[in-house]
């Protein structure tokens, strides 16, 4: 029998060390912050975004990606190239590019692994449904906001460029300006959850969930090379699976309190070196539910110190990385 | 289900209900999670949240909790429903980046067509201090096995609950049943939320924040709202002095003017 996949919650922490981790579009991409309760936060699309990058690496489509030269001609010549190699590996057709068949919606969902994981909404019809009617695939990973564990500030840098802003007319041939912000660290957390249910509804299976782990952990790496992601290091990853349904463990991220150094103020941390992770709630909240886990997926970072995760008892699978 | 609307007999204007209610069971739970956001159905440009999670919402994460499919306004129809906020709240604002989507091509879907982009302000509930954010739930029913069947899924729900968005990841907490009753009229402090056209506030004290919106009770497919109705409800969560003509749910010794879905 295929092993099906767990309803999970997964605990992924990684450092953005003077990089700038999810630039807020409405605020001249400063880092997003909570300015009030001096937290930085990261969406869930941006973890997001660094799976599906590694999956493009992979040499895997995903679903939802970004422009890959900007030219429309491209973008129709890719569509009609899908539709092909459906029609090639089905001998059907794939149907009219506003009414897409919809067993060519079901090969999309084995052909992207992405979407299986997080889902998409695809407001196309589909057989037998009603008039706008909509395709949705509810992800079956969901991963609330990411948010730093200890207060952050941000700082900005002004840049110049040799390149000339604009060209047209003559105007702007020179140089230009430009801000750059970014925080010196932040110990960024997120809380993720895995439905069976919605699994079993876009084919995840537990394979999927190892490519999610390795996206998580391999594709920070991978992905974080620009120059405004450079410096991000995975430093935690945490999955309970439960043997069935959900417990209410809530947010294991109310379980973790960052220590900092002696003598150190939680805003002056800049490095991993700069404090300990205390895990003694978490420990205590997973203790509450043994009964009900059916497994634990650990990885630890060997410069992170952590204190007081305790999981003795626990089916403890440790994760290579 | 049960029939359709409380057998009356409540004590408008009187003050104290003599009998002739609907004798319910109610299931009590506060939910958690560490942002919400429930979408004013009427904003565009902005996604603009409700305070709390709108009768729609409420009967929606039951569903999820059973495992039901798009069948849930049906199985859970006729039930009375209540929430307050408790604890300190405030709104974060941020903006997302979302697809350009106008005819679902699919250049769009994968974020190639020419309009790209669409940048929308998101208004998040947060709790202050990095405490959770936390609504305190009622649910009365004359169908005891339906929420029987329901604190057993709160507890361990089939689909992960969320506060609207499904990345606002929750869970419920202090799960619990009680016996109520619901009867129509109400002179008194009571809890929850109220039917604007029925309420009449009594002297409310200097610090009332009464929120009064059009809230979504039921959605049609494609979640179009199918019913709205005008809410009131004090925003804070503290209890309001009132006088009202709409049904309330009499349990452990608090009134809560109620929504049946």
């Amino acid at each position: 029998m295929t092993e099906k996949v767990p309803n999970a919650e997964i605990l992924f922490l990684y450092e953005a060390k003077d990089t700038n981790p999810n630039g807020d579009p409405d605020a001249e991409n400063r880092p997003r912050m909570d300015y009030v309760g001096r937290r930085l936060l990261v969406s869930d699309v941006r973890l997001k975004r660094y799976v599906r990058d590694y999956l493009l690496l992979r040499g895997e489509d995903v679903w939802v990606r970004t422009r890959e030269d900007g030219s429309r001609t491209d973008a129709d010549g890719r569509l009609q190239e899908l539709m092909n190699l459906y029609a090639k590996e089905t001998g059907r057709e794939a149907g009219a590019k506003k009414d897409l068949d919809p067993d060519f919606l079901k090969w999309y969902l084995r052909r992207l692994r992405d979407v299986r994981l997080f889902g998409a909404v695809l407001p196309i019809k589909g057989e037998g449904e009603a008039k706008g009617g909509t395709g949705q695939f509810v992800g079956p990973v969901q991963f609330d906001w990411g948010y730093s564990l200890h207060p952050v500030e941000v700082y900005t840098a002004t840049l110049s460029s040799h390149f000339a802003g604009r060209t047209e007319g003559g105007k702007g041939e020179h140089g230009t300006f430009g801000k750059d912000h970014r925080v010196p660290y932040a110990l960024i957390a997120f809380w993720g959850r895995v439905s069976r249910a919605r699994a079993e509804k876009v084919g995840l299976s537990p394979e999927d969930l190892e490519v999610l782990e390795k996206g998580l952990l391999e594709g920070l790496l991978q992905g974080a090379t620009t120059r405004s992601k450079v410096g991000q290091t995975p430093r935690l990853y945490l999955r309970v699976d439960w043997v069935e349904g959900f417990r209410p463990l809530g947010d294991p991220r109310d379980g973790l309190a960052l220590r900092p150094a002696e003598g150190k103020a939680p805003e002056a941390i800049r490095s991993v070196a700069d404090y300990t992770l205390d895990a003694r709630a978490l420990a205590r909240g997973l203790a509450r539910y043994r009964e009900a886990v059916a497994r634990v997926r650990l990885w630890v970072h060997p410069d992170l110190r952590v204190e007081g995760l305790s999981l003795e008892g626990f089916p403890l699978e440790e994760v290579r990385f | 289900m049960g029939p359709p609307g409380p057998a009356g007999g409540g004590a408008f204007p009187g003050g104290v209900p003599v009998g002739g209610g609907a004798l319910l069971r109610a299931l009590r739970f506060v939910l958690k999670g560490k942002r919400a956001h429930f979408r004013r159905f009427y904003t565009n440009s902005s996604a603009l949240t409700y305070p709390v999670p709108p009768p729609s919402a409420l009967q929606g994460l039951l569903g999820a909790a059973l495992g039901l499919g798009p069948e849930y306004p049906k199985a859970l129809s006729g039930l009375y429903l209540s929430v307050r906020p408790l604890g300190a709240q405030r709104h974060l604002f941020q903006t997302v980046n979302y697809l350009f989507i106008k005819e679902a091509r699919l250049e769009e879907l994968r974020g190639l067509s020419g309009e790209g982009r669409t940048q929308i302000p998101l208004q998040f509930l947060v709790g202050e201090g990095g405490r959770p954010v936390a609504f305190e739930v009622w649910v009365a029913s004359e169908d005891a096995h339906l929420l029987q069947r329901l604190a057993g899924a709160l507890e361990a729900p089939a689909y992960p609950l969320s506060l609207g968005s499904a990345f606002a990841l929750a869970w419920a907490e202090e799960v619990g049943l009680f016996p109520g009753e619901v009867v129509r009229g109400w002179e008194g402090e009571g809890l929850g939320w109220w039917e604007a056209a029925r309420l009449r506030l009594k002297s409310p004290p200097p610090g009332t924040q009464v929120y009064r919106d059009r809230f979504p009770v039921l959605l049609g497919p494609g979640r179009v709202p199918r019913r709205v109705e005008e809410l009131a409800l004090e925003a804070r969560g503290a209890p309001l002095s009132v006088v009202y003509e709409g049904e309330v749910l009499h349990v452990e010794g608090s009134v809560w003017g109620v929504v049946r879905v």
